[in-house]
């Protein structure tokens, strides 16, 4: 029997905004436990919510770019369970009005557009850290209250790949509309699955199972992969498939029971008493789509249309934002559009691999990237000294403008000079000259070598190659 | 054990709450008490009435510009706490 898959996801994202979701707290990661807090995120008694503007914002922002129907009016409920990780014995969230119904998301299939229904996007709170010791779990509250969304699909995706891409297209719109790291290792982006299994044409659906803890996108990919077969064991074998949530090891590269649906908790909704329903201003919510960032698709366009990139190189400019966001700012400074983009692909990716940093961590500006190109454009220093500045760049952090003349590397460009040079250099080498005379090309390398001997490497190659073959030949005739 | 006190066994150990044998008999006779005033609710026909969670039913508009200036120190934060281990909070380990 051929069995279809049936997933949806859930993606919890962090959002990165300064402060907490309903605190006035900072937003962190890696600081020392339990230091960026204060009472409302310890959930103590007296303390009132107060709704982070920002963190509305980048909720819409992503409700916008995944074409949902955005609720004005701002509704939060309380999530009732008992478990350490909740200061407050609840969690506050959006049940019953998430502020985004109805989206999609388009993804790329085998080259076939299959569009993901997306049911809801809503904002929450996170939860306290947990680590948990042999016999005992210890707290940091650090984390506890960071701004969240949560944005569940329809259980309309259909395959472990299916699932890696729509993640991977949401991760995208995630990172370049700037509201989150969106780093599944970090956890600032995190997904459940539930997934199920029916025979082909049927239209019921099977018992689904839930795959937690979660920490890459190809984790994901695997989970579902070896959960489908799962499944398709239990039922082949005449066996029921039970409802329970279960994990992912790693290590075993296997699902496995975390809690059965018995289990299962009542969150007993009910709205948040300590927060009124907010009304948003419909032009403020209509000005957020209007100032949208520029998405990766978008990006993708401008570069092949307007700057002439080829579709390989623009597709490989986008997959960092990082060095997307480097690439715009480096072409307000040089207008080379393509020797930049092969520059960040080439020498600056090669030296990132090589040192195991990304961009912005490097000594490398955008100003840098563009003089130095400038340098290359109108002369001032060959490819080959612009590498040796590069590296000088790189390690020192100093404009390159300084460095090529700290290290005199400017090329010598002018003809007059070049040919004073190059006759110089013939007139104490004629017997290169009647070697050359008697078809002995290699005297031409030689030469080369005495004129760059002589200025240092500083003679342009490409003038000085074409000036001596121009004067070899004259002194040739002369004779 | 007659079924209440079944009954309340049960919520006691999902909503983590420890009941010795000696408390039982006045948290029953509580409970029955407090069942008879549901009833007297129960009797109330509310089924025109919509749900109110909010004594007034106004909207706000107010938002917080998203500031990050207000923390507490490390101590105060774990002033309530009972058991502190390397300046977290200790507990048994539940994992969920």
């Amino acid at each position: 029997m051929q069995f279809e898959q049936v997933i949806g996801l859930e993606v919890h994202c962090e959002l990165k905004t300064k402060s907490k979701m309903f605190s006035a707290s900072p937003v962190t990661f890696g600081e020392e436990v339990n230091t960026m807090v204060n009472e409302i995120d310890m959930g103590m008694t007296g303390t009132m919510p107060v709704l982070n503007k920002r963190a509305v914002e980048y909720a819409i922002r992503v409700c916008h770019v995944l074409h949902m129907d955005i609720d004005e009016l701002l509704c939060f409920d309380r999530k009732n369970y008992y478990y350490a990780d909740l200061p407050k014995g609840f969690q506050i969230t959006q049940n019953q009005r998430p502020i985004g119904r109805n989206g999609y998301l388009d993804i790329e299939v085998n080259e076939q557009k299959k569009r993901i229904e997306i049911e809801r996007l809503h904002m929450e709170e996170d939860t306290c850290k947990q680590f948990h010791l042999d016999d005992f779990s210890l707290l940091d509250y650090n984390r506890a209250g960071i701004p969240l969304i949560e944005i569940v699909t329809k259980p309309m995706i259909r395959s472990g790949k299916q699932a890696a891409l729509y993640l991977e297209k949401l991760r995208q719109i995630l990172l370049y509309t700037d509201v989150s790291d969106a780093k599944m290792e970090e956890g600032s982006m995190r997904c459940d699955v539930n997934i199920s299994i029916r025979p082909y044409g049927s239209i019921q659906f099977g018992t689904r199972t839930e795959i937690k803890n979660l920490n890459s996108i190809s984790n994901v990919r695997k989970a579902i992969e070896y959960e489908a077969l799962r499944q398709e064991k239990v039922l082949i074998q005449g066996g029921k498939v039970l409802q329970e949530t279960r994990r992912y090891d790693e290590n075993l590269k296997e699902t496995i029971v975390m809690r059965a649906k018995g289990d299962a908790v009542d969150y007993k909704y009910y709205n948040e008493p300590n927060i009124l329903p907010i009304r948003l201003d419909h032009q403020w919510v209509m000005q957020i789509k209007d100032e949208l960032p520029m998405l990766a698709d978008e990006r993708i366009d401008k570069y092949i249309n307007e700057y002439g990139i080829t579709s390989t190189d623009a597709h490989i400019l986008v997959t960092s934002k990082e060095i997307s966001d480097f690439y715009e700012e480096t072409i307000h400074y040089c207008q080379e559009y393509q020797l930049v983009c092969h520059w960040l692909l080439g020498d600056v990716q090669a030296y990132l691999n090589k040192v195991n940093l990304t961009i912005n961590e490097t000594k490398l500006t955008p100003q840098y990237l563009g003089k130095l190109i400038t340098f290359i454009q109108n002369g001032t220093i060959s490819s080959k000294q612009a590498k040796k500045v590069f590296e000088e760049i790189m390690d020192s952090g100093k404009d390159p403008e300084i460095i090529i003349k700290e290290k005199g590397l400017k090329q010598i460009s002018d003809p007059n000079t070049l040919i004073s040079i190059i006759n110089e250099v013939l007139d104490q080498n004629s017997q290169s000259v009647n070697d050359y005379k008697s078809g002995k090309d290699r005297a031409v390398g030689y030469l080369i070598g005495q004129i760059m001997k002589k200025t240092k490497g500083q003679a342009n190659p490409k003038q000085t190659n074409q000036l001596l073959m121009k004067l070899l030949k004259e002194r040739i005739s002369d004779k | 054990m007659d079924d209440t006190e079944k009954m309340l066994k049960k919520l006691a150990l999902q909503t983590m709450f420890d009941i010795s044998d000696e408390q039982m008999p006045a948290l029953v006779e509580e409970y029955h008490i407090f069942m008879n005033h549901v009833k007297a609710l129960e009797a109330i026909d509310t089924s025109d009435v919509e749900p109110l969670a909010f004594p007034y039913e106004i909207e706000t508009t107010f938002l917080r510009e998203d500031v990050a200036n207000h923390v507490i120190s490390r101590e105060d934060a774990l002033k309530n706490a009972k058991d502190v281990q390397e300046h977290q909070i200790k507990v048994p380990k539940v994992v969920g």
